[in-house]
């Protein structure tokens, strides 16, 4: 393979390894997001008992809409905070392709995310009183797998969008929770298949391929659009 | 962005879409019959007067855009 | 300058006459429509597993041609989203930004009559498994977000560019919203109504009618928003030449 390929791959891991050794200095992304999610369930325990029947019906819908808000703070905080912009300035000045900076940050929000959300699925199984056995738990891990890939991202192109504009944060729930809603609406019933034990229907997967495929490849094309010409 | 005018205009409209709902609850056909035509006719006036006060201020746009037009290529050349 | 005298540009006239002669076109359309909807179209009506639907279903005449004309919005806020990141012409973000209020204008009237409906019909206020209420809904919560990112954001260059790149975005989540919502269960209350060819034909009349009268609003708009546009430039450029001369 030419030395562009090796290059462009070794960038990527460069990067990813780069955000990962970022956060592990302090992890403030990571610990914030997993605290809000725990706050979260814990709300919803009060909201819905987990023990009701209501709270039977409703575990899975209960289980990712925390994620959902909780992994929206992740996705914020991939183009937002402290020096951020000058990181982003610096990235594009140097000899990196967009596309590298787009797929690099996605993985990385991949990963933080997906630790918070094994954290609370963690915490979920305990508050709900579920058993864990290893075929349950790859099921739901490729659900949750697939899901966090599609938010991911259509949220990183959104992030950089929303970074620079004035009450950005909130803008970035606005436009991205609709955004979200076909996959969303798969994860769960996905999800709720798997709880109850019933046999997967292709819709939900189909979704779930197909919208990861479309915004990725839409995310990275329009994520170079965004940061076309760079302004603080 | 939005000014009075712009809210009253498109509140107009909404309440006359809503306005269908009476219409829409007529049980008896016959009824149903004679509500139906007085609504259609009801609504074709309110066509009427929406189209009709787009039309006008359009037409002191269209006057507004040549004066801007014209301010504009003054200010150009200044 | 009060010496010189206003140039009369030709164009002032025929845009003027252009658009009233849209105008009238859609008010007759729309009469047509009426006088259907009053006269020729059946009073009660068959859907699919759900018997007859009294006279309260025409308000579907109105609701169909909201909701056919919203997607034909949302998908030129799209196009044109794709045309102003091609060549950087703002025109075509000023188009895109006046379809994507006239789409959430015919959006509203889509939830609006198809909750009358479903009021009328089964008594209830919303239907959780009507795919097309629900994907109306969710397009209106996208879409309003479209909308108020055009508003909020003040420095054009930024402004366009998202505001294209969110078009894109948004459209492109239309199809998959229709395949999901499906997910929800199976329409408990289906609005499919029975295929009687004076039904279909007033229905696809309506919403011929009705895009008439959306495009009329839309010029309209598009004109006002340009003008306004002109008169920033122009104060903008003043502006400038008077700390030129300050200076």
């Amino acid at each position: 393979m030419s030395t562009a390929t090796t290059n462009t791959w070794r960038a990527y891991c460069d990067l990813v390894k780069w955000d990962w050794l970022r956060e592990m200095k302090r992890k403030e992304t990571i610990v914030t997001m997993t605290l809000f999610s725990l706050v979260t369930l814990m709300v919803f325990s009060f909201a819905i008992r987990p023990d009701s029947e209501t709270g039977l019906k409703a575990r899975a819908g209960i289980l990712w809409v925390t994620f959902l808000f909780a992994g929206s703070i992740g996705i914020d905080r991939a183009f937002r905070g402290e020096g951020q912009s000058r990181v982003l300035q610096g990235l594009l000045l140097a000899p990196v392709g967009r596309a590298t900076i787009y797929y690099a940050r996605v993985t990385s929000t991949f990963l933080f995310v997906m630790v918070m959300e094994l954290i609370t699925f963690i915490a979920f199984c305990i508050l709900y009183n579920i058993d864990m056995n290893l075929d349950t738990a790859l099921k739901l891990g490729s659900g949750a797998v697939a899901a966090t890939l599609g938010f991911v991202a259509a949220g990183v192109t959104l992030s950089a969008m929303t970074r620079a504009i004035r009450g950005g944060d909130v803008f970035l729930r606005l436009l991205l929770f609709p955004l979200l809603i076909p996959i969303f609406n798969a994860v769960v019933s996905y999800t709720n298949l798997v709880f109850n034990g019933r046999p997967l229907s292709s819709r939900e997967i189909v979704i779930l391929v197909a919208f990861d495929l479309v915004y990725v490849a839409a995310g990275q094309i329009l994520f170079e659009v965004v940061v076309s010409d760079f302004d603080a | 962005m939005m000014n009075h005018g712009n809210a009253a205009k498109w509140g107009i409209w909404m309440l006359a879409m809503i306005a269908i709902a009476p219409g829409a609850f007529a049980a008896d056909e016959d009824a149903a019959d004679a509500t139906m035509d007085r609504l259609m006719l009801g609504y074709l006036l309110v066509f009427i007067l929406l189209v009709g006060y787009l039309i006008v201020s359009q037409r002191r746009n269209a006057r507004l855009r040549d004066d801007i037009e014209f301010l504009k290529r003054r200010v150009d050349e200044l | 300058m009060s010496e010189e005298p206003r140039p009369e540009t030709n164009g002032s006239r025929s845009p003027t006459l252009g658009f009233a002669i849209h105008g009238v076109v859609a008010v007759l359309a729309l009469a047509v429509l009426n006088w259907l909807i009053a006269t020729k179209v059946p009073m009660t009506v068959g859907s699919e597993g759900e018997g007859e639907m009294g006279p309260y279903y025409l308000i579907f005449y109105y609701h169909f041609p909201g909701a056919i004309n919203c997607y034909v919005f949302f998908i030129a806020v799209m196009v044109f989203g794709i045309l102003f990141l091609r060549d950087g012409n703002p025109l075509w973000d000023a188009r895109a930004r006046v379809a994507g209020e006239i789409g959430l204008l015919a959006c509203t009237i889509t939830v609006a009559t198809g909750s009358t409906w479903a009021k009328s019909a089964w008594n209830v206020w919303w239907d959780f498994t009507d795919p097309r209420l629900m994907s109306a809904a969710v397009m209106w919560l996208t879409y309003a977000g479209y909308v108020v990112l055009q508003q909020q954001i003040e420095e054009p260059n930024k402004r366009r560019r998202y505001a294209a790149v969110f078009g894109i975005l948004a459209c492109l989540n239309v199809p998959f919203v229709h395949y999901s919502i499906q997910l929800i269960g199976v329409a408990s209350h289906p609005m499919k109504i029975t295929a009687d060819p004076i039904v279909r034909i007033t229905q696809w009349y309506g919403v011929v009618a009705f895009f008439f009268l959306y495009a009329l609003i839309y010029r309209w708009k598009l004109e006002r928003n340009l003008a306004r546009d002109a008169v920033e430039e122009c104060l903008v450029t003043v502006r400038k030449i008077e700390e030129g001369a300050r200076a």
